[in-house]
């Protein structure tokens, strides 16, 4: 009787210890068992979407993408750090002491490098090493290097090592370009292939949308190729060319020296990103005073065939104020004032226009606010308050020393009297392409009237005078009416300006009857000579040269 | 005799739906190494394009059209536009 008791004691004891073993299983272990069995059975993966081209305006790619890996390791599986790194060194053109530091920082996964091409990671497959993995990470490919970087911004990653636009059109359009990533559930076999008949789950990836540009290829190569080449003629520490199309204020081509590589970014100091066309400002110098000229004849201040003495220098509050040559040519004309380009002369425009008359020219040309150019980086102009402006700072305004702008703001200004009269919207991109090929485009747009048509067209024609009678005659191309103006201002140091530092420039368009093209050029402290009409003027007519027979233009 | 042929009937129509899954089943479930040998192919045909779009982007970039025609002589045109001459011209 005892043993059958022991018996059934035992049998119940054992069926309780299976019992339990399996609640132990089933209930307690269910999610980490239903898990690893998911991860078995079940293949996952995130789609990457690929990011949106930047293409040129005849639909050529400035930027596509490049398929690329990243190459980590799992720790467990590397037995000798030293053997592993000396043999991954040489096909990453890495060196040995920082492969081995990166293996033996990390504990579990190593990223040893990131975008390494295709023909590399082949390569390393060869070498077979235990533990390492290759993870698709597409990076940019630009067929055309480092033209229009400043433009185009780069691709760098954001805190959780995701791919992220900076600077740029990269970072304005970076929600545009990302797309949305899709995602992939599987069921596979015990080798990995996909059961067919088993469950499928596939959310496809929105491809980032592209990016067709204003921008023309051959125009930018023109610019960046002649700038370079001034930068050394010229010996200016830098240097930027800016055309646009005056009709729908889209930017042709922006050329900024020095430049830097977008696939090399990391190689290149930080200050080098930033487009200084739109986020460094500078002092425009006399290239300001027909925009403060056609002021006075829109508010009827002052008529084109008013003259002015200039007989010697002007005081205002106690300051002198002299002509850049320091000649004064009596009884002169208005045109006059822009081909001497009359300190003076310019002097006692404003004093015409008065404090109200000048104010309201500076707030039409939008300083203290952005152009709304669609790229990251643009700089908000300072203006001062009202109250602040003193007569000495109106004087100084009105032939562009004392205030800051930013070289789109000049350009654009400039363009609205090639554009009779009216403000554009500076503009790069013109159409957004989705991944089906539907095309938004987007339309130009007019941000005000600056001055009336013509205003525009009376100050055009004193521009064509200034420039074939003024200072940089001897480097203008005949046949063409092109209106410019050239300027010199010196650059402000610790409070004072350095004689012997100047930006150079020459804003002007063409032809004047029917403008193509808008185009400033800007040398900072060039060496050969202080002087735009001896720097910038001739970089703007060698340009202009090239593009006349591109645009289909002709000597009358 | 009807109720005979009935059964005869069902249980042969069974017996095929039966042996039909079996085979479909069978011939789906090796498919996986098939799929994946398309998938592999699908990739390559893909970074096959992929490479030639960038090589046709290349060989057309301005960068190298410009180094390629000064390879083979050619130079930047000078255009020189000659003015009106100040005097009267007869053949």
């Amino acid at each position: 009787m005892v043993r059958l008791r022991i018996v059934t004691v035992l049998i119940a004891g054992a069926f309780t210890l299976i019992w339990l073993r399996l609640f132990y299983w089933q209930v307690l272990s269910h999610e980490l068992l239903s898990n690893l069995a998911d991860n078995q059975h079940f293949f996952r993966l995130e789609i990457p979407p690929a990011r949106g081209e930047i293409r040129s305006r005849d639909g050529t790619p400035l930027v596509a993408n490049q398929t690329a890996y990243l190459v980590f390791a799992e720790k467990k599986y590397v037995d000798d750090i030293e053997e592993y790194s000396e043999k991954l060194a040489p096909i990453l053109e890495e060196e040995e002491a920082s492969i081995s530091g990166l293996l033996n920082e990390h504990d579990v996964w190593v990223p040893i490098k990131h975008q390494v091409d295709e023909q590399t990671v082949d390569k390393i497959k060869e070498l077979e090493l235990a533990g390492l993995g290759f993870e698709r990470e597409d990076k940019r490919f630009y067929p055309e290097t480092s033209m229009a970087a400043h433009l185009l911004g780069f691709v760098g990653k954001d805190a959780l090592g995701k791919p992220k636009g900076y600077f740029g059109l990269e970072g304005f359009y970076d929600k545009e370009l990302a797309g949305q990533p899709g995602f992939l559930l599987q069921e596979r076999d015990a080798y990995g292939n996909p059961i067919v008949i088993g469950k499928i789950d596939r959310i496809e990836p929105k491809h980032g949308r592209s990016l067709v540009l204003y921008l023309d290829k051959t125009v930018q190569f023109i610019a960046e190729t002649k700038l370079k080449k001034a930068l050394e003629k010229y010996g200016a520490k830098a240097g930027n060319v800016v055309i646009l199309d005056p009709k729908t204020g889209g930017i042709l081509a922006s050329a900024s020296y020095p430049n830097y590589d977008p696939l090399l970014f990391s190689e290149f100091p930080d200050e080098y990103y930033r487009n200084p066309i739109v986020a460094d400002t500078y002092e425009p110098g006399s290239t300001f005073k027909p925009l403060v000229m056609a002021k006075a004849f829109e508010l009827k201040k002052l008529k084109p065939t008013d003259t002015y003495d200039e007989s010697g220098p002007v005081t205002v509050s106690g300051y002198q104020i002299k002509t850049w040559n320091s000649e004064y040519h009596g009884k002169i004309s208005m045109s006059e004032i822009l081909q001497y380009s009359s300190n003076v002369g310019m002097v006692y425009i404003s004093s015409m226009l008065g404090k109200d008359g000048m104010l309201s020219l500076l707030s039409d040309l939008g300083l203290g606010s952005k152009t709304g150019i669609d790229l990251q980086e643009e700089a908000e102009t300072f203006m001062r308050d009202e109250s602040e402006w003193r007569d000495i700072d109106l004087a100084t305004t009105s032939f562009g020393q004392g205030i800051a702008i930013t070289p789109i703001q000049m350009i654009r200004a400039i363009a609205a009297i090639a554009n009779n009269g009216v403000l554009m919207e500076p503009r790069l991109v013109k159409e957004i392409v989705s991944e089906d090929g539907k095309k938004i485009e987007i339309p130009p747009k007019e941000t005000r009237r600056l001055y009336s048509a013509p205003t525009a067209k009376v100050i055009a024609e004193l521009m064509v005078d200034a420039v074939e009678y003024g200072e940089a005659q001897w480097t203008v191309t005949k046949g063409f009416r092109i209106a410019g103006k050239t300027g010199t201002a010196q650059i402000p140091v610790e409070g004072h300006y350095d004689s012997d530092k100047t930006i150079a420039s020459f804003v002007g368009f063409g032809p004047v009857e029917n403008p193509r093209f808008v185009m400033l050029v800007t040398l900072r402290e060039p060496t050969s000579s202080p002087w735009g009409s001896e720097t910038a003027a001739p970089l703007f007519f060698d340009i202009a040269n090239e593009l006349f027979p591109y645009f289909g233009m002709y000597p009358q | 005799m009807k109720k005979n042929i009935l059964v005869v009937l069902s249980t042969i129509i069974v017996i095929t739906l039966f042996s039909g899954q079996l085979i479909v089943s069978n011939r789906l479930a090796t498919m996986g190494a098939a799929l994946t040998e398309m998938e592999v192919q699908t990739d390559e045909l893909l970074k096959e394009n992929e490479e030639l779009s960038h090589q046709i982007a290349s060989d057309s970039s301005l960068m190298v059209v410009s180094n390629r025609a000064a390879e083979r002589g050619f130079s930047s045109a000078t255009v020189r536009y000659l003015e009106r001459p100040a005097f009267a011209y007869q053949p």
